[in-house]
């Protein structure tokens, strides 16, 4: 008996007796592995698609240098947001639905006839449908048992000296495991997608914002998102270490949670460490500077600047202010250069303050006390991810058991004594025949 | 520190001079069928190993970080799982040619490493996204389960090229299938013939995949986690993280192609080969297709 020459694409419970034609042809057709690959490969250059075409909004189609009939094709298919496409998406549908087809109607079956003891067989069959045949020396049956046990064979005698021996068997299950993690995985996917919220918020030291306002802003929020937090982050300290001036190691923020029932507490955050708690999580993301800090008159604030590039000033923050009775436009190009101030009355340059430094605009006394720099945090729940490494873990599992090979040796009683050795691997086929020599070369020199 | 790199710069000599040798001796073992010829290029490849070795010890003891952050340093860990795979291969089952399709692909990557320029090649401080010990556990694997597919490529080559050897040979007589026949009971042991050796290379393909494939999960999956630990989210789609998964998905192809259809003989080693090419995408064609997280230009 070989699983692996016989034809295999049939499904085992197929039977047409009394479903009809129909049934039959609809599992065979759902179940095939034929259709697994060409889904397998369709998926694959769905995203290979991905991966050529900027992803995002349709203006990165818009701007590459494309004939404008190519742009127009490429959009109408969402190749701009090929992983959320109704095709894509519905190709990973069909997939799943092939996948769960074929773990019932072929897996399981499969894997039911493969842990079945493997039964005898005529010597003849053995000569007709093994290759990979040896004579053995003539030897004690109980030896012979105990020289395949030692080479960790599952061995069944019979009476009429047929000796059937397996090993491996745990191979079997590589299909079936890979399959339940791959669904597991997709479940946490939708957990993920149903029941997490994902956000940003770019935080001011000092600033401090209740946890509901940011589910607010979330750019991606499911159905059943928990979406009710009592609490509060604040931002107390956000700073950077560097190797050199213009190489960054590390950002660092250390945020401040106030809970109702549980006294404040304060945490530190870091690329690669973010802080988990009531399943939030923070995480550093990004950083800026969005504004300076300036003293004016007596009084000193934070001027909120915005993103300068409408004024084609890509990267640097500006922005129109009222000081005494002129206006003036506040420009900063990035955390580590002066404050440029330009009067807008005369459109004139007037002032340009490094840190700490002073000038007199409209007759008030300014001072840049420094860059106001904000820090980025990633802010999301996401429920599915224990199931999701869970399926990782079963899919790595069941990709491993694969490297094992399933072996199946038979072994009948010739009239010269002599046995007839022969079977079957369904991988591993070279070190299946050094085997098969070994146990021979071992009954040999022991004889 | 200058001295410690002067020692990195010995054994990547050591590394590509052992392998040069290798493939020289390789080669002669096919032209002059001399038996010396192999173990002389086994011990070429040993060489080139302990090379490989020697730099990333070095580099890490004077770099301070893990020697997986830049190209050239992920070409060492390559070459070295690389070496290694074929070195137990060539110790376990003492093929035939295998030495001489593994040395020149072990040797293009040096070459490549060595033209390296500079700032891809020297030692630079890790930028945060990288402080993490994930960086050991997710490169390691990734490189590791790239070396089983490059060997599997080069054994897929090598099958092929034997394959039409045999059919000018025998015009048309039968593929693959080295078997054990019977041999009266009394001599042990097996002679090689040509079809023992095609049927070892279609062999030693699939079971090459079959060690790359669960290594690649598992390079992809740490990903995953590092993702999620570094920037929140364990799968953004990015190009890298798709090619991963584009080539995950082409050796799923493969394995099932070939353990439920019994597709064996060239159109197996074709199919291993489109997986090759996927694999030099992830690795290395990435970068230049598009921006991504992977590339880290941005802040993170």
């Amino acid at each position: 008996m070989s699983t692996a020459t016989q034809s295999q694409e049939k499904p085992a419970n197929g039977s047409p007796a009394s479903g009809g034609a129909s049934w039959a042809s609809f599992i065979r057709f759902w179940s095939s592995v034929k259709l697994g690959i060409t889904l397998i490969l369709a998926i694959a250059m769905g995203s290979i698609l991905g991966t050529l075409v900027p992803q995002g909004d349709p203006s990165g189609v818009m701007n590459s240098p494309m004939s404008d009939q190519a742009k127009q094709i490429l959009l109408a298919i969402g190749a701009h947001n090929v992983y959320y496409s109704w095709w894509f998406l519905s190709l990973l549908a069909v997939f799943f639905f092939n996948l769960a087809m074929s773990t019932w109607f072929v897996c399981l079956p499969r894997l039911r006839v493969a842990l079945k003891p493997p039964r005898p067989m005529a010597e003849s069959s053995q000569e007709r449908m093994h290759p990979d045949r040896l004579a053995l020396p003539t030897v004690e049956q109980d030896k012979l048992i105990a020289v395949l046990r030692a080479n960790r064979f599952r061995v069944f005698a019979f009476p009429n000296g047929q000796i059937v021996a397996d090993k491996g068997r745990a191979s079997k299950f590589s299909a079936l495991i890979t399959h339940i993690g791959l669904f597991t995985i997709l479940i946490g996917g939708l957990a993920s997608g149903l029941m997490g919220f994902k956000s940003q918020a770019p935080l001011f030291v000092g600033q401090e914002v209740p946890v509901n306002e940011i589910v607010k802003v979330a750019h991606q929020q499911g159905s059943l998102a928990a979406g009710h937090y009592n609490w509060s982050v604040g931002l107390e300290k956000f700073w950077m270490d560097y190797y050199n001036p213009d190489t960054v190691r590390q950002f660092y923020s250390n945020l401040t949670i106030k809970r109702p029932g549980h006294p404040p507490e304060t945490h530190q955050i870091y690329v690669n460490k973010p802080l988990r708690i009531d399943g939030v999580t923070f995480y550093q993301s990004f950083w800026g500077v969005g504004g300076a800090k300036l003293s004016i008159g007596e009084s000193s604030r934070m001027v909120d600047m915005e993103n300068a590039e409408r004024f084609k000033l890509q990267g640097s923050i500006s922005r129109r202010v009222d000081i005494g009775t002129g206006q003036y436009f506040l420009y900063l190009p990035d955390q580590r250069s002066p404050l440029q101030v330009i009067d807008l009355n005369t459109f004139q340059p007037v002032a340009v303050l490094d840190k700490g430094q002073s000038t007199t605009l409209s007759g008030e006394k300014v001072t840049f006390s420094e860059p106001a720099l904000y820090s980025g945090l990633q802010v999301k729940a996401d429920p599915g991810i224990p199931i999701v490494y869970a399926g990782f873990f079963t899919v790595v599992l069941g990709v491993a058991l694969a490297f094992i090979s399933h072996r199946q040796i038979w072994l009948s009683r010739r009239e010269n004594g002599e046995y007839l050795l022969s079977g079957v691997a369904n991988r591993g086929r070279f070190t299946f025949q050094q085997e098969l020599l070994k146990i021979r070369s071992q009954l040999g020199t022991t004889a | 520190m200058n001295n410690l790199v002067a020692i990195e710069t010995i054994f990547v000599d050591l590394l590509f001079w052992g392998v040069l040798a290798a493939v020289i001796f390789f080669w002669t073992e096919i032209i002059g069928k001399q038996k010396w010829a192999r173990l002389a290029g086994a011990a070429g490849m040993a060489l080139g190993f302990v090379g490989s070795i020697g730099a990333m010890v070095m580099r890490y003891y004077y770099a301070g970080y893990p020697p997986l952050s830049n190209l050239f340093e992920s070409l060492l860990g390559l070459i070295f799982a690389l070496l290694g795979i074929y070195l137990f291969i060539e110790w376990r089952m003492k093929p035939k040619y295998f030495g001489a399709a593994a040395a020149p692909m072990a040797f293009l990557l040096i070459g490549f490493a060595s033209i390296l320029p500079a700032r891809l090649k020297d030692a630079h401080p890790l930028m945060p996204a990288l402080q993490s010990y994930w960086l050991k556990i997710h490169v390691s694997l990734m490189l590791i389960s790239y070396a089983a597919f490059f060997l599997a490529f080069g054994a897929a080559v090598v099958y092929l090229i034997l394959h039409a050897r045999n059919k000018r040979d025998e015009q048309g007589g039968g593929t693959g299938g080295g078997t054990l026949a019977l041999e009266g009971g009394s001599t042990f042991g097996q002679t090689r013939t040509q079809s023992t050796a095609l049927a070892f290379f279609d062999e030693i393909t699939y079971r090459l995949i079959l060690l790359g494939f669960p290594v690649l999960a598992l390079g992809i999956i740490t990903g995953g986690i590092w993702a999620n630990a570094a920037w929140g989210t364990y799968w953004s789609w990015d190009p890298k993280e798709t090619w991963s998964l584009i080539t995950w998905l082409v050796y799923a192809g493969y394995l099932h192609a070939r353990t439920t259809r019994d597709w064996r003989d060239q159109r197996s080693a074709i199919f291993a080969i489109v997986g090759f090419v996927s694999v030099l995408v992830t690795y290395l064609g990435v970068n230049y297709l598009a921006q991504g997280l992977h590339t880290y230009g941005s802040l993170l």
